[in-house]
């Protein structure tokens, strides 16, 4: 291999030093308006009226949305809960009432200033506890009239719920030999923490149509979502994606895209909806807070016999693309280990708060946390090392899932001793300092994606992909593919990323899919370029395919090189163009045992990763202060097609999972969320990051190019086990309760 | 309305600004120089990053008025003369320390101005120097190196010490 | 929005009584600047970056530094005269924020932030500093900076702080501060201290806490307390014990309770103070 698995600068290097790289508030459009949002200031309130008479005069103003002016189709979730504009519940402190676009930012806000909105304020609930209590108020007081997908649980302020269970845990924590350890665990939310503020343009085109600019994970999908409410053809619907300035699961459902739309639909210049931080706070989709309970059987030798756990998470006002958090959380609890009983659940819950959506690894760390701390607390009571006895318990080749799954190129006891000998386990620490180990699995995906490549006759070369660069890489990670199947310099490649107008569909970037599918595509897309090139080849050089070789851009006779003709040439003898086009293949998922779930959507994991991490820790038993001395992730990718990549997934992911796991806290008080701006919000500083040492195995996954495994989630998944885990080594006792900040461990450890 | 004369990148530019308008408005807004991102607007993230008369600032915060007969320079104006990159620049792109580039002009600048106070920092003074620059997509990790990378590049180029960016170019008054 | 660039002092003092109470003085702007955005955009905004002698560093009479309200973060924790003069000040100047803040936040905005925490304020209050207040019927007065710090100058006032005094430091100093992450962010808590010792014996102390109270305080229990007494780490540990249950009255917001404040000021005050007792360089953490 020439390319694929090398070290290469990434293709958007050189844009993004100079600050050419262009991100959706860069894009300049003559003549824009400028769009502002009026939100509402209850947490629950019924909206009674919208009058818009004296805001519509206002100097300035070209349109104003609404609930009474838009369609008032349902968004198309699993469960059909939200509308464009409240109708008539307003669920949430933040949530958009109107919004308004006019010449100027300043026109724009004092005409959504003067919308009178009529409320009847009601109680909320904002605690997601209380809201399992049968006397709560109702989030959708109107939930029995909602439609919903199959499988979908919706009860009360109840969203989701999923459960797995075999054999019999009860009989299990009966047995007088059984040794048993109980714990309970509270998460805070959290957020995204992408650098760049949502934002979004459009502009309504001559004959109907619609181009939305935007930075989102999905604009394929977002396409058809906003096509289809605004009740569009798709094809007249264009979505025009920028570079994105990090996303991390928290662009991918639709924000300011919406309302630039709506605003452009009803004039005629281009609206601009640019938010600031604090805006883009208030519209927040969190990573979901909540509550976890673990009963955990084992016997005195260390097997593990039976588990129980029990999830509650924070959805907030609406369903969204929350749901996955609880499946995958229940998926997590009993993993990586061999645990013959289980009785596991996880419950979502309705609450008048932003609503959470899928931020990286959704369920991945709070899950993670709580099962390995809870585990290492066992271990302890039993007297074994947490290391052995995670080795003791981990899967192998030929065990099962917690569905039944058959697991196989499975690497948990590999990662696990890689992880822990490069934080020198085992060897001498000063007091107060610890280590701690922790293991997880996840799921790869394969999402709908295509691509093209065009060989024009000029000599350029044109990658189309619809999978965006979100800073995940496929600028970085498609180029290499294309490159190894064509013989090109991946350096030479044109991108052309997500333009819904290059039709080259794609299911977006998220749940660890991008190199998998988008990789898949773009193979296969090569494969069908490299096939018509030798074809043109074969007759151009009057020599069989078999002899002739694609080298940096040119097809050559094998042995004889000055018998070649250069790709340019083929094109122009072709008519101007050579394309290839690829689309991935739709996977099966594994087969599992459904008689041990009850409506889990998610209970089966295509081409699953294993990924352990360990931590060395020093406490400061007098403040409680947290000093990560080194991390150190073992991920087991498959094959990694741009290692560069991969090591800054599993390094980004370490920090951003020391960021949940010591100090991010979103803050809730009894009216709603208190500002969540950067101040407050204490995402980690370079000055925070630790020594993280990266070790990647691979393991084929028998599937998608060169056996590759999703990537971008697990790295996310175990940091903030194996620090709490380390915590608990140094002091004796680690927080329940995230982010484990100094005042949590000093309080944790003076419980003791 | 008050008018000031900015430099910015070495070209003078005659203004009239609102008091509490910031350079980071007059950057992107009125001169089009979009290398400068808003990523919180109150100082606490960095991606505003610009340098006044060789120092960081946070753009966001700092006034346009206070930007009179001073030299701004942006993430465009970093490249030499002749194009080609300033050598923290292409350490940034051979140590792959960006992935979605959103930090990237502010963290590159706030990196210039560091190097051009110190000639051999270690790990440990870049993270400091740092400390304002939020990335969250790199864990840092290549950030540092680039920072270190960039360092021996100055010194081996002779640069140490050097302001970074393009000197100003005083119309003539023919 | 007004705006004035006055080159003078008293052009700008007149500026601020003509405009009262809407009149504010800018400064490095770095927190009124945004306070002032979030409201309607009235008033009058009196630019003082060109009177010169604001931005001056000066031995004003023998042990006196004179530094003026303008002088940067960056330049406290660099500037040779502060550095040999007051290296509590320079020390703490330098844990300021970040660089982009060091090189635009100014020791008159930091004292006049209402930050209980505020750096450069804390450890002023460890260092005898004077406040320079102009603007008053009589002319400039001369306040201890807890005096100031009692009547703090909000926007509006027609009085403008005009330069700190701080007399030389022969004590031995530390500064210590707590956040929740390791950097850029305003402390949780904080302490500075600076102890003279003679003989073997404290001779005089002083001792300042950030964040356990409304505005950064003097710890004058815990300093009564340490006044003759020995060098000693359980001295160190009865003082700190005194400031935390005596001098700090700490309340309880979404960053920290008034419980963990109070520990925390013990915690650190006895740290200091041993690191103030060793001669160590004084620096914090």
């Amino acid at each position: 291999m020439h390319f694929v698995g090398t070290r290469r600068a990434r293709l958007d290097a050189a844009p993004k030093v100079t600050g050419a790289a262009v991100y959706t508030a860069d894009v300049e459009l003559s003549g824009a308006l400028t769009g502002v949002i009026l939100r509402s200031p209850h947490a629950f309130a019924r909206v009674l009226s919208v009058d818009i008479s004296k805001a519509r005069s206002m100097p300035g103003v070209r349109a104003i949305a609404h609930a009474g002016n838009t369609p008032d189709a349902l968004m198309a979730f699993g469960i059909k809960d939200q509308r464009l504009f409240p109708r008539p519940y307003a669920r949430y402190i933040g949530e958009p009432i109107a919004a308004v676009a006019a010449d100027t930012e300043a026109e724009a806000r004092a005409a959504a200033d003067a919308i009178v909105v009529g409320y009847d304020v009601l109680q909320p609930v904002l605690d997601a506890l209380r809201a399992l209590a049968p006397d709560a108020p109702l989030v959708h007081p109107d939930w029995r009239s909602y439609e919903k997908a199959a499988g979908r649980v919706l009860r009360g302020n109840i969203c989701g719920h999923n459960r797995i269970r075999r054999g019999d845990v009860e009989a299990a924590f009966k047995d007088p030999d059984a040794v048993i350890h109980e714990s309970r665990f509270r998460f805070a939310p959290g957020i995204s923490g992408y650098v760049e503020p949502r934002a979004a343009a459009a502009r309504r085109e001559p004959g109907g149509g619609l181009t939305v600019w935007c930075g989102s994970q999905s604009p394929y999908d977002n396409r058809d979502e906003l096509a289809e409410l605004f009740g569009l053809p798709p094809e007249r619907v264009r979505f025009v994606n920028q570079f994105v300035g990090g996303a991390f699961g928290g662009k991918i459902l639709m924000a300011a895209e919406w309302y630039a739309a709506a605003l452009a639909l009803q004039c005629d210049a281009p609206v601009r909806v640019i938010w600031s931080r604090h805006e883009d706070g208030m519209h927040i989709y969190p990573r979901h807070g909540g509550f976890a309970e673990f009963k955990t059987a084992a016997k005195r030798d260390g097997t593990l016999l039976a588990m129980r756990a029990s999830f509650v998470y924070d959805n907030g006002a609406y369903i969204g693309y929350g749901n996955g958090t609880a499946q995958i959380s229940t998926m997590l609890a009993p993993a990586p280990y061999r645990i013959p009983n289980l009785d596991i659940e996880g419950t979502l819950v309705y609450t008048n708060k932003q609503s959470a959506g899928p931020v990286r690894a959704p369920g991945g760390p709070p899950a993670n946390y709580a099962k390995e701390l809870h585990l290492d607390e066992l271990a302890a009571k039993l007297g074994i090392d947490p290391l052995e006895f995670r080795l003791r318990n981990a899967w192998e080749d030929g065990d099962e899932g917690p569905t039944g799954q058959k697991l196989s190129g499975v690497r948990v006891k590999d990662a696990l001793r890689r992880a822990a000998e490069a934080v020198g386990w085992g060897k001498p620490l000063p007091a107060s300092s610890g280590r701690g180990v922790a293991a997880t699995w996840w799921f790869s995906a394969c999402g709908a994606s295509t691509a093209r490549i065009e060989i024009m006759q000029d000599g350029t070369f044109v990658l189309a992909t619809g999978n965006p660069e979100v800073g995940t890489g496929s600028a970085a990670g498609m180029p290499l593919l294309a490159a190894e199947i064509l013989g090109i310099d991946p350096a030479r490649f044109k991108l052309a990323i997500s333009d819904t107008a290059t039709d080259t569909h794609d299911g977006g970037v998220g749940g660890s899919s991008s190199t998998f599918s988008a990789g898949m595509a773009v193979t296969a897309a090569a494969t069908d370029a490299r096939i018509k090139l030798l074809a043109r080849a074969e007759q151009a050089l009057e020599a069989r395919v078999d002899d002739i070789v694609l080298r940096d851009g040119r097809a050559e006779v094998r042995g004889a090189t000055d018998r070649g003709v250069s790709f340019a040439e083929l094109a122009r003898a072709a008519g101007g163009t050579i394309s290839g086009v690829g689309e991935s293949t739709e996977q099966n998922d594994p087969e599992f045992d459904e008689t041990l779930t009850e409506t889990h959507g998610f209970a089966a994991w295509l081409a699953p990763s294993y990924t352990a991490s360990a931590a060395e820790v020093h406490v400061d038993r007098d403040t409680g202060a947290v000093t990560v001395r080194k991390l150190a992730t073992a991920q087991d990718v498959g094959f990694a097609v741009n290692p560069v990549g991969v090591v800054g997934q599993i390094e980004g992911g370490a920090v951003m999972g020391l960021g949940w796991a010591l100090t991010e806290e979103l803050h809730y008080d009894e009216r709603g969320l208190v500002k969540p701006d950067l101040k407050d919000y204490l995402m980690p500083t370079a000055v925070d990051a630790p020594e993280i040492e990266v070790v990647v195995l691979d393991s084929t996954s028998g599937v998608g190019p060169y056996g590759l495994k999703g990537v971008g989630e697990p790295p996310i998944t175990t940091p903030p086990a194996a620090i709490a885990c380390a915590i608990r080594a140094a002091v004796g006792v680690a927080p329940h309760e995230t982010p484990m900040t100094p005042e949590r461990v000093w309080r944790t450890i003076n419980e003791k | 309305m008050h008018p000031i004369t900015l430099f910015a990148n070495g070209e003078q530019h005659a203004l009239v600004v609102e008091p509490l308008e910031t350079l980071l408005s007059v950057l992107r807004d009125r001169l089009r120089l979009t290398g400068t991102k808003e990523g919180c607007g109150t100082g606490y993230c960095g991606a505003c990053t610009v340098l006044v008369d060789g120092r960081a600032v946070n753009s966001c915060l700092y006034l346009a008025v206070d930007t009179d007969r001073r030299e701004v320079t942006t993430i465009e104006g970093l490249a030499d003369e002749d194009g080609a990159l300033h050598p923290v620049q292409a350490a940034f792109i051979e140590r792959f320390g960006l992935q979605c580039g959103y930090c990237t002009p502010g963290m590159i600048l706030a990196t210039a101005a560091f190097l051009s106070d110190n000639a051999e920092p270690t790990a440990r003074d870049a993270q400091r120097a740092l400390a304002g620059n939020l990335c969250r997509c790199t864990g840092y990790q290549p950030i540092i190196a680039s920072v270190l990378d960039a360092a021996a590049r100055l010194r081996e180029q002779g640069r140490t010490g050097e302001r970074p960016g393009k000197r100003a170019r005083i119309r003539s008054r023919a | 929005m007004q705006y004035f660039e006055p080159n003078f002092l008293d052009e700008a003092l007149v500026l601020l009584d003509r405009f009262a109470p809407d009149s504010y003085v800018l400064a490095g702007g770095t927190i009124l600047a945004p306070h002032l955005r979030s409201g309607p955009a009235d008033g009058t905004l009196v630019n003082v970056k060109r009177v010169r002698e604001l931005h001056e560093i000066e031995v004003e009479s023998p042990g006196v530094l004179r530094i003026g309200a303008l002088v940067t973060a960056r330049e406290l924790s660099e500037n040779a005269l502060v550095l040999a003069h007051a290296p509590l000040l320079a020390a703490a100047a330098g844990t300021v924020g970040s660089q982009q803040l060091r090189n635009v936040a100014t020791i008159g905005g930091n004292l006049c932030s209402g930050i209980s925490s505020a750096d450069l304020c804390v450890a002023l209050l460890a260092c005898d500093a004077r406040c320079i207040v102009a603007g008053g019927p009589t002319g400039p007065i001369a306040l201890t900076l807890d005096q100031f710090l009692n009547d703090r100058l909000g926007t509006g006032s027609r009085l403008m702080l005009t330069a700190v005094e701080v007399p030389a430091c022969s004590a031995n100093t530390a500064y210590q501060k707590i956040q929740v992450r390791q950097a850029f962010e305003i402390a949780l808590v904080n302490v500075a201290v600076a102890v003279e010792i003679a003989s073997g014996s404290i001779a005089r102390a002083r001792v300042a806490l950030g964040g356990v109270a409304p505005r950064p305080i003097r710890a004058r229990n815990a300093e009564r307390h340490l006044e003759g007494k020995g060098t000693t780490a359980r001295v160190a540990q009865t003082a700190a014990e005194i400031a935390a249950r005596d001098d700090a009255k700490p309340s309880t917001d979404h960053r920290a309770s008034a419980e963990y404040r109070r520990h925390i000021a013990a915690v650190l005050a006895q740290r200091a103070l041993l690191a103030a007792f060793e001669s160590r360089p004084v620096g914090a953490r």
